[in-house]
């Protein structure tokens, strides 16, 4: 296939399925236009300079669920995190001042006692990492004793969006609706479905080890809570006992699909857009409770700012 | 809710089709085929892609036909199977799609013998269609199935031929779908919206000539020897519908080689089938 047949389906593609044309203010015309000429000469093309156009014109959407695979490259959209402070330091992180040498492991899930407090602390990096009911409820439970708990999504760029939901399970009594999305119903910018709720419902209504619904409950976010992770931000922010505490949220609303040029290039667009309560779109990420970035200060020092911030706030909300 | 109703809706009609199966007279002629083959599948599904794949199955058949009663000679019962599956690729062979479809059918046909030898059979085929499609490389929208249940015309043509006293028995068959119903997932519906939320939307279609095209054929050939029935068969079938703004193809074409026994049950085979029993190949 002729690089202009496989830049026409790129274009087509994106023109019927992306959800965010009329909410970003894109002219999806003009830019189609404005890259068009740009495979003007075939004769001066090869498939990488044509593959870096395409993925150029893609990245006009700003949205870092769109992406285009070939067999030797993706193209990618990163400015929604590398614009912004890292707020993670991963040696911090793992010192003995808080996850230690002696954490445990259950599923994808880091977890100990931070020392010398009563503040549970559970990291989880990847919502591709699978895991069990039993492993979270062992996290949980382990960490039944305390006044509070951590959970730390900061550096999670996403994965399985059911995976936010059940861990979000735990920390509710009631059920709830958390947000809303919709779908495209057909090849036009605004033909989109009614709303569909997202709904929780509580893993255990009486369970005190495996039911945090009253103790405080903070939820550590960076710029690079991407995707599935802002959905989980989005989640746990409707709860009464939970804040959130960091940087906003990466975004990400977009549940991605997937389709193909006649090359076999794979491309991935944000599909269905989702929102909070309030039909806000959450694509541009979910703003904390309790705005910290960590200090230069603190980094030399080894101390994690938005931990501390989270740790003085559990001291302040603790149940007597 | 509703995901729940369509669930039951399709059991209720797979339980009745499989009854409908199963059922067997005391006393019965029936002709009963197998046959197994090899070939190629195309498939268009636009939720899953822009593109054909294309590739290869292996597909087995089961065709029974027997007389409604001892005495009659003209209304018979026929009972299919079809089951198919295979491994396609689209055409830069960067992406798979896993097939798997499965049709039940039962019908009914009044036999025409305007000459010797030849029979011409016309009637109706009620059908159960589930046909999976699993494409490798999607994230949110994996998967996508032809479901549908449809009243088809159908009609056979047979022809005994003698060559050198040799009896071959050529068939040629083909049903078509006049009206049924169909599901067809909406036109940018995830599968987490479908499975998890259980949102299935403007999924179910009344399918009717406007937005559902089959052609299910077959051509075989019965070679018949002294203690066996050879059968040598090509399938075709054609299948296209479109609904919520996306479009639908599929085609298999296969070759396949099989054998038909003739069951005759009499007072649970106590007896052998008497002389004036009507058979159903003639």
């Amino acid at each position: 296939m002729d690089y202009k047949t496989n830049f026409e389906s790129l274009w087509k593609i994106m023109d019927e399925h992306y959800c965010y044309f009329t909410y970003k203010n894109i002219n999806w015309d003009s830019i189609g236009n404005v890259y068009r000429l740009k495979i003007q000469r075939p004769d001066t093309l090869n498939d990488v300079t044509f593959f870096r156009i395409c993925g150029n014109m893609l990245n006009e959407l700003k949205d870092g669920h769109v992406n285009l695979a070939s067999s030797f490259d993706v193209s990618r959209y990163w400015k929604w995190y590398l614009d912004y402070p890292d707020n993670f330091n991963s040696t911090i992180l793992y010192s003995d001042r808080y996850l230690g040498k002696s954490y445990r492991i259950a599923g994808g899930f880091n977890y100990n006692v931070i020392p010398k407090t009563a503040i549970g602390y559970i990291y989880y990096g990847d919502f591709s990492s699978g895991f069990s009911g039993a492993n979270l409820s062992y996290a949980i439970a382990t960490l039944g004793n305390c006044d509070g708990i951590i959970i730390d999504v900061r550096n999670n760029s996403g994965g399985v969006l059911t995976y936010a939901e059940d861990i979000a399970t735990r920390f509710t009594s009631q059920s709830i609706t958390y947000g809303y999305m919709r779908h495209k119903t057909g090849p036009g910018h605004d033909d989109f479905s009614a709303p569909i709720a997202q709904n929780l419902t509580p893993y255990s209504e009486n369970s005190i080890l495996t039911n945090w619904v009253k103790k405080p409950v903070v939820v550590l976010t960076n710029r690079s809570c991407y995707s599935a992770t802002n959905d989980f931000v989005c989640i746990m922010k409707q709860l009464p006992n939970v804040a959130i505490i960091g940087d906003q949220s990466g975004g990400g609303g977009g549940l991605p699909m997937n389709s193909e040029l006649p090359n076999g290039w794979m491309v991935r667009y944000s599909a269905c857009p989702m929102y909070d309560t309030n039909m806000d779109n959450i694509e541009f990420g979910i703003t904390p409770d309790i705005k910290v970035d960590m200090s230069s200060t603190d980094i030399a020092k080894g101390i994690d700012t938005i931990i501390e911030t989270a740790m003085t706030y559990i001291k302040q909300h603790k149940i007597n | 809710m509703l995901k729940l109703r369509v669930r039951l809706g399709f059991f209720l009609l797979f339980f009745i089709l499989c009854s409908l199966f199963s059922q067997e007279q005391k006393n019965t002629i029936t002709s009963g085929g197998w046959s197994l083959g090899v070939g190629g599948v195309n498939i268009y599904d636009e939720y899953l892609s822009p593109l054909v794949y294309t590739g290869t199955i292996i597909r087995g058949d089961y065709e029974s036909m027997r007389f409604i009663s001892l005495t009659n000679k003209n209304i018979s019962l026929q009972r299919t199977l079809m089951v198919s599956s295979g491994f396609t690729n689209n055409p830069a062979q960067t992406n798979s799609i896993f097939y798997l479809s499965v049709r039940l059918g039962v019908g009914m046909h009044y036999h025409f013998r305007p000459v010797t030898n030849l029979k011409i059979m016309v009637g109706g085929v009620w059908d159960l269609l589930f046909a999976s499609k699993y494409s490798f490389n999607n994230g949110n929208n994996p998967y996508s199935a032809d479901i549908s249940t449809h009243l088809n015309a159908s009609g056979i043509a047979q022809y005994l031929l003698k060559i050198n006293k040799f009896p071959i028995m050529f068939r040629y068959s083909v049903t078509t779908p006049v009206v049924g119903v169909m599901f067809v997932p909406e036109y940018g519906a995830s599968y987490y919206e479908m499975f998890t939320l259980g949102k299935l939307g403007n999924a179910i279609h009344l399918a009717s000539i406007n937005n559902n095209i089959a052609w299910n054929s077959s051509l075989t050939a019965d070679f018949i020897f002294k203690k066996m029935i050879l059968r040598l068969a090509y399938y075709h079938d054609y299948q296209k519908n479109n609904a919520n703004s996306l479009h639908f193809e599929t085609m298999q074409n296969v070759f396949s080689l099989g054998t038909v026994i003739n069951f005759s049950v009499f007072d649970r085979n106590t007896r052998k089938a008497p002389a004036s029993f009507n058979d159903i190949n003639l």
